[in-house]
């Protein structure tokens, strides 16, 4: 691995998943981290269409509300 | 992380026939060396169409797909090329073929509407579908941003517009930086959310409309989110026109840089023109004034005797003057008994009017009329030559002459110039460059309009969400517990959107810190003035040269702005989610030895994967290996073997 380098995608993947941890605990603890995670990690994928990502967000919602997640 | 393998041309530029080259799997920098015109660009614009479709010409407008097929190849009657790249990507082999070929039917293809463009992309050895390709080549090096990764000396020196926040194009790379820093991740979702956030408030309105206790809340409540759907509908739309009107600015405003050279030239032969014809009139105006001076020039030549008989007849004026009033003094002294000496004021004697009526009998003819006359004539004959003298003004002659000659020098000078930029703009289209001016201000004068409408609209949306939150809240209190599922959906949607607007600013402020710092490191690595202490971010990520007393450097040079640009790209592949090769084309011909050799040594820890196009004196092969060392993974030249023809060929020496 050549100096510097954040050696791959998940490692920086993982940054932003920290800072929405972060704040996610600090100012809303009441929400839970599982969905909070599963939102994010359904819009790290680029090439989801906005379509997509309503409908995946509607069934992570859903699944939370109905007590699934 | 995505590392290119292999890269085989067909047809290519200059690349006549399949010519392949395989890259070094491990870490470090492959070098081709080319001259100008061997096909440097085009390799870049090879793997480039490789993965997006698109070649980009010089000025960095789209290039024509028809021009780019192998000569030779087209003067034997064969069109079109392919690009085959093999690469990795997140531990998986990919292979992408991207041709473009004659239309079925066509046989002799005369503009890019005569070609097809067809891709095949396989991982691990599977045909992707094309749906799932395309997805696949955008998850794998977006469009927007593959300027971070393949690259030239032109691309670089446009991050400097990052600098301004007025900039289109500066706006633009700023979008496509925090699209490469994984910021869209966060932007995307907190749209989403605020998408279904707003889906939750009109599921609770929809609720209460159907509750005899809530139904007026409810239709009031329905309706302020219909209308607030029509006015999101209006952004998005109007957000659309603005980004396209933006490009379309942001690529004027490249054009007329490109054509400012031409621009100024044409300004100032304009400016020569309206010169040429204040000159022209001035210089009429003096041939006016010669012209008139010329009628009583001949006056000169008799300047002096004029002058004698002037002179002359002056005295004799005075003369008659004094004897005129002499004899007037007798006369009254003559006829008046009481008359005084006017000199000793003395009563003048019966014996001294008498010697003075004598003495006016002996004056009768001087003190008579024909002095009068005589003075009278003269004094007309002194009037006409006077006239004469000064018409005969030499110097003032000789000045309008020299004032002409002057005009006449400078209407030489300045029509010799206008003629020579005329020469210079012969081969220009005016017509268009009036053109570009023209649309620029036609659009700025749009984008003036949409962002006023772009104002208004997210103020009606504001208005909007008052009083829907009003309403929301007289619903909460008057419907209890009946719609606790909907209010609970509605809270947490509320909730996450909120979460996620504060985690864009504060990721965004970190990424911003995280890249000043790596930035800041290679740009210490790269420049020779070690005066110049670090660099400084703005929030569009241009990066400004601070001085080690503190001071921002406040004009850079082409070079110091290079060393800056590959500063940022190095602290982008940094912290980037999306890691590849950098690509760069002749990336040293603006910096000296020692920003170069500082650039050659520091490159192995901008990137795992980096190719160097140059041409030998920008990068000489000595300086190269002996930087570079074990991270020199490959060397290869570009041989000329006809203007149209160049073969890739590795280097043994």
């Amino acid at each position: 691995m050549a100096d510097g380098f954040v050696d791959d995608q998940a490692t920086r993947a993982t940054a932003l998943f920290e800072t929405v941890e972060r704040i996610r605990v600090e100012r809303f603890s009441h929400l839970d981290a599982e969905l909070v995670r599963r939102v994010l990690q359904l819009h790290a994928d680029p090439a989801a269409s906005e379509s997509d990502l309503a409908r995946g967000l509607d069934q992570i919602i859903e699944r939370h509300l109905s007590g699934g997640a | 992380m995505l590392q290119i393998k292999a890269l085989h041309v067909t047809d290519f530029g200059p690349f006549k026939g399949r010519q392949s080259v395989r890259l070094s799997d491990k870490d470090g920098v492959s070098v081709f060396y080319g001259e100008n015109m061997r096909g440097k660009t085009s390799l870049l614009n090879a793997i480039r169409f490789a993965f997006s479709g698109k070649i980009i010409g010089r000025g960095g407008r789209p290039a024509s797909l028809h021009k780019v097929g192998n000569w030779e190849r087209v003067s034997e009657g064969k069109y079109g090329f392919e690009v085959e790249l093999e690469f990795r990507h997140d531990g998986h082999d990919f292979s992408l073929i991207r041709s473009c070929r004659p239309r079925p039917g066509v046989e002799a293809p005369m503009g890019d509407d005569d070609y097809t463009v067809e891709f095949y992309l396989t991982r691990d050895g599977d045909v992707l579908g094309p749906p799932q390709a395309e997805a696949e080549l955008q998850r794998i090096l977006p469009e927007q941003i593959a300027r971070f990764f393949l690259f030239d000396g032109e691309l670089l020196q446009e991050y400097e517009d990052l600098l301004s926040s007025e900039s289109d194009m500066g706006r633009r790379i700023s979008e496509a930086i925090e699209r490469i820093l994984g910021v869209p991740v966060l932007t995307n979702a907190r749209a989403s959310l605020l998408r279904a956030k707003e889906k939750a408030e009109k599921r609770v309105a929809l609720a209460a409309q159907g509750d005899q206790k809530t139904r007026e809340l409810g239709n009031q409540l329905g309706d302020l989110h219909d209308q607030r759907e029509v006015l999101n509908a209006d952004l998005v739309r109007l957000e659309r026109d603005l980004e396209v009107l933006r490009a379309t600015k942001a690529s004027l405003e490249e054009a007329m840089r490109k054509r400012e050279r031409i621009a100024a030239l044409l300004d100032k032969r304009d400016a020569l023109e309206r010169a040429i014809g204040d000159l022209e009139l001035r210089a009429a105006d003096k041939r006016r004034q010669i012209g008139e001076a010329m009628a009583s020039a001949w006056c000169a030549l008799l300047i002096a005797p004029i002058r004698i008989s002037l002179a002359q007849m002056k005295k004799r004026e005075t003369e008659l003057q004094t004897a005129i009033a002499r004899a007037e003094v007798l006369r009254i002294l003559a006829t008046d008994d009481q008359a005084e000496c006017p000199t000793c004021l003395q009563q003048i004697s019966a014996q001294a009017r008498w010697r003075v009526q004598e003495a006016l009998e002996r004056q009768r003819d001087l003190a008579g009329g024909a002095a009068e006359h005589e003075v009278t004539a003269l004094r007309r004959r002194l009037e006409a030559l006077s006239q004469h003298a000064e018409a005969a003004n030499p110097t003032a002659l000789r000045l309008l002459w020299d004032s002409l000659e002057e005009a006449e020098r400078d209407l030489y000078g300045k029509r010799s110039e206008r003629d020579e930029l005329k020469r210079q703009l012969e081969d220009v289209d005016e017509e268009a460059l009036r053109k570009i001016r023209s649309d620029f201000e036609s659009t700025i004068r749009q984008i003036d309009a949409v962002e006023r409408g772009i104002a208004d609209t997210r103020r009606q949306i504001d208005d909007n969400k008052k009083f829907a939150e009003n309403i929301q809240r007289r619903l909460d209190k008057l419907a209890g517990a009946n719609f606790d599922d909907e209010r609970r959906r509605r809270e947490l949607c509320a909730d996450l959107h909120q979460l996620f607007d504060e985690a864009v600013r504060v990721y965004r402020e970190q990424l911003r810190k995280r890249v000043e710092a790596d930035a800041t490191r290679h740009f210490r690595a790269l420049t020779t003035e070690q005066d110049y202490a670090r660099l400084r971010i703005n929030d569009s990520y241009g990066l400004t040269i601070v001085h080690k007393d503190g001071t921002d450097v406040p004009v850079r040079s082409a070079g110091a702005e290079h060393v800056v640009a590959l500063s940022l790209i190095g602290a982008l592949q940094n912290n980037a989610p999306l890691r590849g090769p950098i690509i760069i084309d002749s990336p040293f011909g603006r910096l000296d030895e020692g920003h170069t050799t500082n650039i050659v040594r520091a490159l192995p820890s901008m990137a795992r994967q980096i190719v160097l196009l140059v041409y030998e004196d920008e990068l000489p092969p000595k300086l190269a290996r002996g930087e570079l060392r074990g991270k020199l993974r490959g060397e290869w030249s570009l041989a000329r073997r006809s203007a149209r023809f160049t073969e890739l060929v590795a280097r043994k020496d």
